[in-house]
Order: C-alpha cells, then structure tokens, then sequence
C-alpha cells in the first residue's frame, strides 16, 4: 500500500470514529432529555402533593405523607430527588414529613449503599443526600470519599461532612488538602465553617502544617469564624511563616478578627521587605482594626501612587476622625492624589466630619 | 378565616424566587395566612409585578437570572410610590455582603436559606403589624 493510500484509509477511519462518537455523545444527550422530561411528566401530577407535604395544614400533611408513602417505583423516582432538594431549600418542623416519606422509601440505606456504587454519579448523589440528611452514620463512608478518584465525588463528600458537622471530620477535611487526591480549599473551607468551634482544634494544629496549602485554609479559617482564641497563633504566623499566600492569609484574617493587639504584627507586614501582596493585606486589615495608632504608617504609605497608597487612604477612611485628619492634612487642592480621591469619595457620600469634629 | 387572616386579606405580598419550589412553596404558606399573593419566577417581572399590583410586601431573592433581589430593591426604592414597600430578601446561607448592601439599598429584612416557611409567614406577619401600627 502506497504511503497516500495508508495515510487515506487512516484518515478515513479518524473520521468514522468521530462521527461514531459524536452519534454517541447525541444519542446518550437525547436519552438523558427524554428521561428527564419523563420524571418531570411523571412528577408534576404530584406537585400539589409536595408541597401540601412541606406547606398543608396537618390533615393535608397526614393525606400527602400517605400518598407519597404507597408511590410505586417510577413515580417516587420522579419525585425523590425534588424531595432531598427541599432538604437543602427549607428546614425546621416542616420538614419532618419529608424525612419520615424518605425513610419510608429507605432514601438513607439505600444512599449508604451507593456510596460504594461503581458510578461516580450515584457515589456523589449519595453523598449529597447523606450530607443533606445529616446521616451521623455516613460519616466515615464520606470520609473515605475524600480520597476518590473523582474529584466530583471528593468535593460533595466534603460538603456533606461539613453538613453532617460531626467534629470528628475536621482532621480528614484538612487532610483532603494534600496528596494526589485532593480536595479544593474553597469546598473545605466551607465544611470546615460549617463544623463551627468544634473544629477548632485540628484547625489550631493546622497552623503549623508542614503544606502551606493547609496552613493557609487555617488562618483563613480562623479569621472567617472569628475565632479570637486562634489570634494569637495567627500573629505568630504573619510575622514567621515563610510562604507569602500563607502570611497574606494570616493579615486579611487578623483584620476580620479586629484585634489591636495584631497591631505590631500589621504594621511590621506594611515594611518594604514584605511581599507586595501581604504588605496590601496588611495596610486593609489596620483599616478593619481601625486602630488610631495605625495612622503614622497608613499616612506614610500614601507618598507612592500606587496600589499600596490607594489602600492605605482607604484604611484611613476606617480609622474614623484620626484618619480623616491625616487624609486632609495630605490634600492638595486640584492635586491628583489618593488622599484626594478618598476625601471626594467621602465627600459624595456625605461622610466628611464636620468641623468640630476634626481639626485640621 | 381565622382572625389573623382576616386581617391580611387586604395586604398583597410579591414574591419574586427563580426556583419554582420555594416560590409556589412560599405562595401556599402566605396564602394560608390570608395574603394576596403575586409570585413571579424572576428581577424583571418582580419590578413589573409591583407597578402593577400595589404591593405592601415584597419577598425577593437575591441571586435571580437578569436582574438581582439587590437590583429590584434599588429600583423599588428610586421610586418614591415604594417608600412603604416592606422588602424582605432571602438570602443564600449568611453572605455578608448581601445583606449589608440590602440593608444599604433600602431592604427592611433577610432571611437565611435554608429556611422555616413558617418562620418566614411569622416574619412577614410581624412586619406587616409594625407597618399597620
């Protein structure tokens, strides 16, 4: 066979396989519609019965519970996923004859079960309605799910967990940060707020996590769930932690904390030495603090026109009348400058003190 | 009609939600307590909604295709005809920023999702009296 021949034949056969997959891609797509617009034919009927289940008086509610109880299969498989979904949409007494017409079609072991199914799709569903559920029991299964080669299923069995808010799961939460096999920080930060105090302990213990990743979501954690007993490692970790995202991490946290006592840390981070982007976080976070102390240095960074002269008129904003003071003192009339630029902000907003209240 | 319903039944309440459960959900719940109700599934239908309806209350989500809750509360608060307008907004788990900047734009309150429908119907209740007094 001459070299053109082969070369046609082989694209010939490229273009067959193509064509074979996008038929399949079509098809499984088609499938997939007419399934769904299926449930939806089979599911509206019964509207009115869900929402009497969640809304109804309490003989509505006995009648809806009964009729979703005896559904058979293809129509409670139009309806179930609507119902877990109302577990995520409302909560409170209304929702006790969802869970008591989910129990009875076994909604619970059947979810354990599927959190060991082949397909990533059940595993992740699975995961979800656990976690939405808040099924104690399912909580080392989904922490098993942390390290699946999904990554899908690794973030809803991170969300569950932090549902489920079982404190003993913290540790996997930051564990799920490393490896090959990780979870976002964004998907752990959540389960871990969701944990509330009760993670704090793994939380404080983080903070001197050899990963920076893990280090990071620590102190962005701490500052979240202003957690002042955490202040203190946090300032020891703005002021000696060697990665930069992890010092920057500490400095926005320490301003939502608002503790002055974060004060020498702040200001050393503002110093020329420090990475451009921590010393940003750092001259925002003296402007959270709003510690009149701070001004000397806001005042100084605000010589460059540059990011970091913006944000320290900006902090001084928040110092209240001591910052004020310093912002007029460095206007210009007809100067272009970021003092000026802040005071006509504050101008526009009526914000200006009056004079009394400000000497200048 | 109990003596609470009575009392609603002059009172029309929008509610604007982009999902269809907690909308008509919502819808039955104020119903039950005697309110008129006009439910639309989106910003910009809201804001029509409550040009057209005279509406005392207004329940919005915040995060709707279009036009945001935060968006018609800045409209409906341009317009002086709204002043009296009680605007509630539901609000996706607790985002800072939401309420404050509902609160800034002229919303009177939030409630957090997941919510109770009843404690919603409590909510709307109590704001509904506080206007009438």
């Amino acid at each position: 066979m001459s070299l053109v021949a082969a070369l046609t034949w082989a694209l010939l056969a490229l273009s067959a396989a193509c064509l074979l997959i996008g038929v399949s891609i079509g098809a499984r797509r088609a499938l997939r519609r007419t399934a769904l617009a299926r449930r939806e034919r089979l599911a509206e009927p019964l509207r009115p019965t869900l929402l009497d289940l969640v809304g109804g008086d309490p003989q509505e509610v006995a009648a809806a519970t009964e009729q979703l109880r005896a559904l058979g299969s293809g129509q409670w498989d139009a309806v179930r996923d609507v119902l877990v979904d109302f577990c995520a949409k409302f909560r409170g007494e209304s929702l006790r004859p969802v869970l008591a017409v989910l129990a009875a079609h076994s909604v619970v072991a059947d979810s354990l079960a599927d959190l060991a199914a082949r397909s990533a799709v059940r595993r992740g569903r699975a995961a979800y309605t656990l976690g939405l559920l808040r099924v104690e029991s399912a909580c080392v299964g989904l922490q098993r799910l942390l390290g699946d080669h999904d990554p899908d299923v690794r973030i809803a069995a991170a969300r569950a967990l932090g549902r489920i808010g079982d404190p003993a799961a913290a540790n996997a939460l930051l564990g799920a940060l490393s490896g090959s096999r990780t979870v976002p920080p964004g998907a752990v930060t959540g389960a871990l707020l969701d944990l509330g105090a009760d993670g704090d302990g793994p939380v404080r213990e983080a903070l001197g996590a050899p990963d920076p990743v893990v280090r990071a979501v620590a102190v962005e954690i701490a500052g979240l769930r202003g957690a002042l007993a955490l202040a203190d490692p946090v300032r020891s970790v703005l002021a000696a932690d060697p990665d930069p995202q992890v010092r920057l991490q500490a400095a926005a946290s320490l301003g939502r904390l608002g503790t002055s006592a974060a004060l020498p840390e702040l200001l050393a981070a503002t110093g020329p030495h420090e990475h451009p982007a921590v010393r940003l976080a750092a001259v925002a976070a003296l402007g959270a603090v709003g510690h009149p102390d701070a001004t000397g240095t806001l005042a100084a960074l605000m010589t460059g026109h540059d990011l970091l002269a913006d944000e320290a008129a900006r902090a001084l904003v928040r110092l209240g009348p001591a910052g004020m003071t310093v912002l007029l003192e460095h206007e210009v009339p007809g100067v272009r400058s970021p003092a000026a630029g802040v005071l006509a902000v504050a101008r526009l907003r009526k914000e200006l003190p009056t004079a009394d209240t400000v000497s200048r | 009609m109990t003596s609470d319903a009575a009392a609603n039944s002059g009172v029309t309440v929008l509610v604007a939600d982009d999902d269809r459960d907690i909308r008509e959900l919502v819808a039955v719940k104020l119903r039950q307590a005697g309110y008129h109700v006009v439910a639309v599934g989106d910003g910009i239908s809201a804001l029509k909604a409550a040009g057209e309806h005279g509406v005392s209350v207004a329940v919005l989500d915040v995060m709707m295709p279009g036009m945001s809750g935060l968006d018609v509360v800045r409209q409906l608060r341009a317009d002086d005809r709204n002043a009296s307008v009680v605007i509630v907004l539901l609000t996706a788990r607790s985002q800072e920023f939401d309420i404050e900047t509902g609160f800034a734009l002229g919303a009177d309150d939030y409630i957090v999702k997941p919510f109770s429908p009843r404690e919603l119907v409590h909510r709307i209740n109590a704001v509904v009296s506080r206007a009438r007094v």
